[in-house]
């Protein structure tokens, strides 16, 4: 398993403060956690940064883990590219703690790239970034005809959609006629 | 990218951040397409009261949501052997579209949904030299190719030409109109609505009984319900006119009922009800003996129909 440690604040620049040294109030450590999407390439990232996801901070906010531990156990993502999960990880860091402005244009601008961000920012429960990538998406089509929106969004004409119901209704008649098949030959 | 493989929360959320154009054109990309848009925007949908359809002197109408004016399209020109145009089934029309804009010659018919449309018929002194309004072929046109609309406010200066008596204009359920300088309003003749708010500047009286007897007669008017009309001259004389019509006359010790009906669409900056008619003098109708209040003051004619009989009329006011 190869590791790549991102959105450490150790390298990070102290933040300004107004308030005389004396009277700043005792740092609390950072603590952070580990996550790896399908191609096993495991992100170090912040919990502040992970805050985004609700998933994510759902699952992390009663485990009390070490950094030994979070090392250890990693999240796995099975269900989301690498390069996916990068682009995530990045969002997440770049907007620890910041509101979030009302547009973003970094996300990516080939289609296959953003519809897999959608469903893996739809999966960690990111709201911000699944908004984004949802505006992002609706720009596709703007002031696009029917058929280009169908070309873009590869939506099937009504006969197709006729068609896949047919082929289904039949399948799923197919089944419960095995199923009663078998029911009726483990009664024998 | 394929859509439909998207969870129906992501689709949502995509079809949140679409503008009422792009989700207009999408619709017709296919009958599921179509349903996913009704279900998941019904909120959007039902937050619009109306659709706006802004004519300026370019000829090309803004259609757009009211009071946010958020524009959905604009109505041009077809242009003859112009490039990208598509055509699409519109409610059983077929229709040209372009990319950005495209044409649409009527108000398309759609269930549960009723037009009220606001004329300013002048014409345009710079393109015509007058700024009569001389285009009524093209709004005859408009008419005869749009459903009945619900309600309509027209102003305008003089009309070269008056609507075809067969007019699907006279059909309007409330029509509220202001023409300064029109001598005699057709619409007294022909119309077949509800509700009918006029004013002009001047108006014969003969023209006037002859109204009152048409709906007397029950040969027309059969579905009024209230008729105002304001006019500048000549003055009017409330007893040539009831006389003419032989109106009938309640006991003078009695107290007139007070006629008032809702106006069936309250057009911005006016009341939501009709004016009153408090009057002694009323007519009856031949055909069901139904009773219609009329009032003369102010050289304003006011007819208000009660869905009473002479019977039952008089006994509510005795």
């Amino acid at each position: 398993m190869s590791s790549t440690e991102q959105g450490t604040s150790s390298a990070a620049p102290a933040e300004p403060t107004t308030a005389p040294e004396s009277a700043a109030a005792p740092e609390v450590p950072e603590s952070f956690y580990y996550v790896h999407g399908k191609d096993k390439v495991v992100h170090k990232v912040s919990a502040g940064a992970l805050q985004h996801s609700a998933l994510i901070h759902g699952m992390i906010s009663n485990l009390g883990y070490t950094e030994e531990q979070a090392k250890a156990n990693p999240f796995p993502f099975e269900n989301i590219d690498g390069d996916i999960l990068q682009m995530v990880v990045d969002w997440c860091n770049q907007h620890k703690g910041k509101p979030t402005p009302p547009e973003d244009t970094n996300l990516p601008k080939q289609k296959e790239k953003l519809f897999d961000l959608v469903l893996a920012v739809n999966y960690l429960e990111i709201k911000e970034l699944l908004t984004y990538c949802c505006k992002q998406v609706a720009m596709m089509v703007k002031g696009k005809s029917p058929e280009e929106i169908r070309e873009i969004w590869m939506i099937p004409t009504d006969a197709e959609d006729e068609a896949a119901e047919k082929e289904a209704k039949k399948r799923a008649g197919k089944e419960a006629a095995g199923e009663t098949a078998a029911a009726a030959g483990d009664a024998k | 990218m394929i859509l439909s493989k998207y969870p129906y929360v992501i689709q949502k959320e995509i079809l949140d951040n679409m503008e009422y154009s792009d989700l207009f054109m999408f619709s017709f990309v296919s009958k599921k397409m179509k349903k996913v848009i009704k279900s998941s925007q019904m909120d959007r949908f039902n937050s619009i009261s109306s659709i706006v359809y802004e004519c300026d002197r370019t000829d090309q109408s803004w259609v757009c949501i009211s009071k946010k004016w958020i524009e959905i399209m604009r109505i041009v020109k077809h242009e003859e052997g112009g490039n990208g145009y598509f055509q699409l089934n519109v409610c059983g029309k077929t229709i040209d579209f372009r990319q950005t804009s495209f044409h649409i010659p009527f108000i398309p018919k759609l269930q549960n949904v009723s037009f009220c449309v606001d004329f300013h018929l002048f014409g345009d002194r710079a393109k015509n030299g007058t700024t009569n309004f001389t285009e009524m072929e093209k709004l005859e046109k408009f008419f005869c190719s749009s459903p009945v609309l619900k309600s309509i406010k027209v102003s305008a200066g003089t009309s070269t030409a008056p609507f075809n008596p067969e007019s699907k204009f006279y059909q309007t359920e409330s029509v509220e109109s202001e023409q300064d300088t029109l001598i005699f309003p057709a619409i007294l003749s022909h119309f077949q609505g509800r509700q009918a708010f006029i004013r002009c500047h001047s108006c014969e009286i003969f023209n006037l009984i002859e109204f009152i007897n048409r709906w007397k007669s029950g040969r027309a008017l059969q579905k009024l319900e209230y008729l105002q009309i304001e006019i500048f001259e000549p003055e009017l004389r409330p007893n040539q006119i009831l006389n003419a019509v032989a109106a009938k006359q309640m006991n003078a010790t009695s107290q007139p009922a007070t006629h008032i009906v809702p106006k069936i669409y309250n057009w911005l900056y006016s009341k939501p009800n009709t004016d009153p008619i408090i009057s002694h003098a009323y007519v009856v109708r031949e055909t069901d003996s139904r009773v219609a209040s009329v009032q003369i003051q102010d050289n304003t004619l006011s007819f208000g129909v009660w869905n009473k009989t002479e019977e039952e009329f008089l006994k509510m006011v005795s």
